[in-house]
């Protein structure tokens, strides 16, 4: 294998795997697949917690919160444990090309207190690295691990496929710029520029001690900037509670979807359908505004000119039936001037600078009457349009009436389901009702946040702007006066340096946006499982356009599976992009995937990134007998999982 | 009729690289081109200064700018069909085109125009109790039967 791999991860008394285990993961560049199969609950996604934990300390793939609370060292061993004792396991993780090149292995300790209960923790992360022939122990086993996967980008190695799904969903490209941020390697870049940012507060509050003018502007400036400071905090403040609001709503909607009774579950899934429906016509909404805008921008110009148009027309046409073309100079009669070299006054036009004069001249009636042929050409283009035009405009206008009138009725629809969760308190369903109750509250929050989000946002575009001004006029003030000079010049490096540090970070952060929307577009189209050749387009504020060979395709009206590939693919974009040539990870890969686009991906999975180890974590729905028959010639090992009376056994295929 | 409707002397002058407005009234460009409510959001700025030029023309008057002008777009980013609209409006307010070699006098109409313009189009999108895109489209679709007829 040409690049870095897992070539073994063992371990000893880690959760359900009880004494110790280990896994060979060692593959080759034709055969750079690693498939481990185990039923939902046997052990998957705790192999990757395994990694995560021997790695960076964290295990970043748990779904059931009580697991949280269950100590790391298995449950059977501590059983053995009388209170005060403790028990320790670790895992072992070793990487390399061929043979080992890094060893790195965390232990993790848990104690088991008087009353029964366990307390637990973990060790430091230890490397045994090869020099020579030997494995020695480093000192540095985390500046390694960096070398190899740091824990900003781990995410795009390791991650679990189910999950994926929800990449997309509501907010995603914050999520988007997020992991683009993260493979950009402009740390570096964002602590100069907060470095200069520093620098130039102390050079500026320099001039407070200043007389006059000096120190009341830079005190004007600072105001402004405090006033952007906290404009900036209680935006980040307001995406916080957003957020939390957003995960408050998820989890009503959860327990209603758990509901006992069975109409109010039928009420929260007809209530998540017609969601999808009115998020769809919403972004079709805006969309058609967007239309409408531009349209009515276009149409409305020459509209309200048709008087103005048809005028100067009328005037040109005139013109030109007279022979009169402004102004009132014609160049042949200045032809006419300079051939005979004589003026109808009788002065000698031989002379040099008269005959530039009059070439000069003859240029400019040349331009006016080449400007007055355009316009001939361009106005009864602008007339003839307008018809059409104002038409358009009117059809958009119907459109997004249209649209706002399917937006309503979805609307009082799911109010409907609302008003029928809300009053069944009164009948016998106390805890639907309340549940509800809350929702409403919540979604109260949530549209509150979302327009406070929007009107700060404005806010500090505009505060920006007056920052700018205030900026200005304190330099002005500063070069009034001679000794101020040092400091004015001080203060134009910093300005200067940190414009090229945010030219440069602005450049590096466009070209990897580019870069991943190339790659996710290959990746989507290698790995989708239809035949037609998407577009897709990663814009400017991170949205993401699928774009079919038919018409442009909304990212809520993909389907799940599809979500999930596209997903899978920026995952892959961002792994390729960040530079490292890390092993890859994938827990439940095609969990979301129905069985026939199944075939088709996994046809597709060998050649996916090929070179890198790719290590499958399936469960048997997944890894069907078709999907095994596709996969098999390119897999190098193959590890069945068995979960038995609470413990997980690792068996080799 | 104002002082700055009066028939003016034709110079041979080329406009300014920019188009300037009001600085007071900057921001309210800025606003009908980045609130996701107005109808000219992510629209060109210039796209939006001429409908204000016309609009501006269609219900207001022309309005004297202040000496300190701001700068808001370039001259170049106006397309031909635009300057011809910008010049047709000149052509009709002098009913003159002999204005077409005085640059800054076609300049200045216009700018004018959009100055009286921008404060009623903001008024209209911003302080409207019924939906902006359908009341500016009955005005745009009014406009273009009177002018018609």
């Amino acid at each position: 294998m040409d690049t870095i791999q897992f070539l073994t991860i063992e371990g000893k008394d880690y959760r359900q795997y009880s004494g110790k285990f280990e896994l060979d993961l060692k593959v080759t560049n034709e055969n750079h697949i690693n498939v481990i199969e185990g039923q939902n609950g046997a052990g998957k996604s705790n192999l990757l917690n395994a990694i995560t934990l021997c790695f960076y300390d964290e295990e970043t793939h748990i779904d059931d919160s009580s697991l949280e609370a269950d100590p790391l060292v298995n449950l059977q061993r501590l059983e053995e444990l009388e209170p005060g004792e403790t028990a320790t396991g670790h895992i072992s993780i070793t990487l390399g090309k061929e043979q080992p090149e890094y060893i790195f292995t965390r232990k993790f300790t848990t104690a088991k207190q008087s009353d029964g209960s366990y307390s637990g923790t973990t060790g430091d992360l230890r490397l045994k690295q090869r020099i020579g022939e030997d494995m020695h122990d480093m000192d540095n086993p985390n500046t390694q691990l960096n070398q190899i996967l740091p824990t900003g980008v781990h995410e795009y190695f390791l991650f679990d496929g189910e999950q994926l799904d929800e990449f997309f969903e509501e907010g995603y490209a914050q999520r988007v710029k997020e992991g683009i941020l993260d493979v950009s390697h402009i740390e570096l870049l964002n602590e100069s520029l907060r470095h200069l940012d520093e620098v130039q507060s102390r050079l500026e509050s320099q001039s407070s001690k200043f007389d006059g003018d000096v120190a009341e502007a830079e005190a004007e400036h600072s105001t402004e900037k405090e006033v952007l400071e906290r404009l900036n905090s209680d935006l980040t403040t307001a995406e916080n509670n957003l957020k939390d609001a957003r995960d408050r709503r998820d989890e009503l909607d959860e327990d209603l979807r758990g509901s006992s009774q069975e109409d109010v579950r039928e009420k929260q899934l007809e209530r998540e359908r017609l969601k999808e429906r009115q998020k769809d016509i919403e972004d079709d909404l805006e969309e058609a505004k967007h239309e409408a805008g531009s349209t009515l921008t276009n149409a409305g110009v020459i509209a309200y000119n048709i008087d103005a148009l048809q005028y100067t027309l009328e005037q040109l046409e005139e013109l030109e039936q007279k022979g009169e073309l402004p102004p009132k100079i014609q160049d042949w009669f200045i032809d006419r001037l300079l051939e005979r070299g004589t003026c109808i006054c009788g002065e000698n036009l031989d002379q040099e600078s008269r005959k530039q004069k009059l070439q000069h001249l003859q240029s400019e009636v040349a331009d006016i009457e080449e400007g007055n042929i355009d316009g001939k050409i361009r106005i009864p283009d602008l007339l003839n349009e307008v018809d059409s035009r104002v038409e358009e405009v009117v059809d958009q206008r119907d459109l997004v009436e249209d649209l706002r009138d399917r937006r309503r009725s979805l609307q009082e629809e799911i109010d409907d389901i609302s008003a029928y969760l809300q009053q069944k308190g009164t009948i016998d369903a106390e805890d639907a009702a309340a549940l509800e109750s809350q929702r409403e509250d919540v979604n109260g929050r949530i549209e509150e946040l979302n327009n406070k989000i929007g009107k700060l946002e404005r806010d500090i575009e505009q505060q920006k702007s007056v920052v700018e001004e205030k900026k200005k006029e304190w330099k002005k003030e500063l070069e009034k006066d001679k000794k101020h000079e040092v400091l004015l010049r001080r203060v134009e490096f910093v300005d200067e340096a940190k414009q090229e540090v945010e030219q440069i970070r602005g450049n590096i952060l466009d070209r990897v946006r580019r870069e991943t929307e190339e790659r996710l577009q290959e990746y989507f189209n290698e790995l989708v499982w239809k035949d037609e050749q998407y577009d897709l387009h990663l814009t400017n504020d991170y949205q993401v356009e699928v774009e079919g060979p038919t018409s442009a395709k909304k990212l809520a009206s993909l389907s799940a599976g599809e979500r999930q590939i596209l997903a899978l693919a920026f995952m892959s974009a961002l792994s390729r992009i960040s530079g490292f040539s890390a092993p890859i990870v994938i827990d439940t890969p095609l969990g979301r995937i129905s069985s026939k686009p199944r075939k088709r991906i996994a046809q597709k999975l060998p050649s996916y990134l090929e070179g890198r180890q790719i290590t499958l974590m399936m469960t048997d729905e997944e890894y069907t007998d078709d999907v095994a028959a596709l996969l098999d010639s390119h897999v190098a090992k193959k590890y069945q999982l068995q979960y038995y009376n609470e413990t997980t056994e690792v068996i080799q295929k | 009729m104002s002082d700055t409707q009066q028939q003016p002397k034709f110079e041979d002058t080329t406009p300014s690289r920019e188009i300037g407005v009001d600085p007071e009234k900057h921001h309210l460009y800025k606003e009908l081109e980045t609130d996701p409510k107005s109808p000219f959001y992510e629209e060109e700025l210039v796209d939006i200064w001429l409908f204000t030029v016309s609009y501006g023309r269609e219900h207001g008057e022309r309005k004297a700018l202040p000496g300190n002008k701001k700068w808001m777009v370039r001259m170049t980013s106006l397309d031909d069909d635009s300057e011809w609209i910008v010049k047709s409006i000149a052509i009709e307010e002098t009913e003159s085109t002999d204005v077409l070699q005085d640059g800054k006098q076609i300049f200045t109409i216009a700018q004018e125009y959009a100055n009286s313009g921008i404060e009623l189009l903001y008024d209209e999108v911003t302080n409207s109790d019924s939906d902006s895109i359908s009341e500016l489209t009955l005005d745009i679709v009014r406009s273009h039967r009177s002018n018609k007829e």
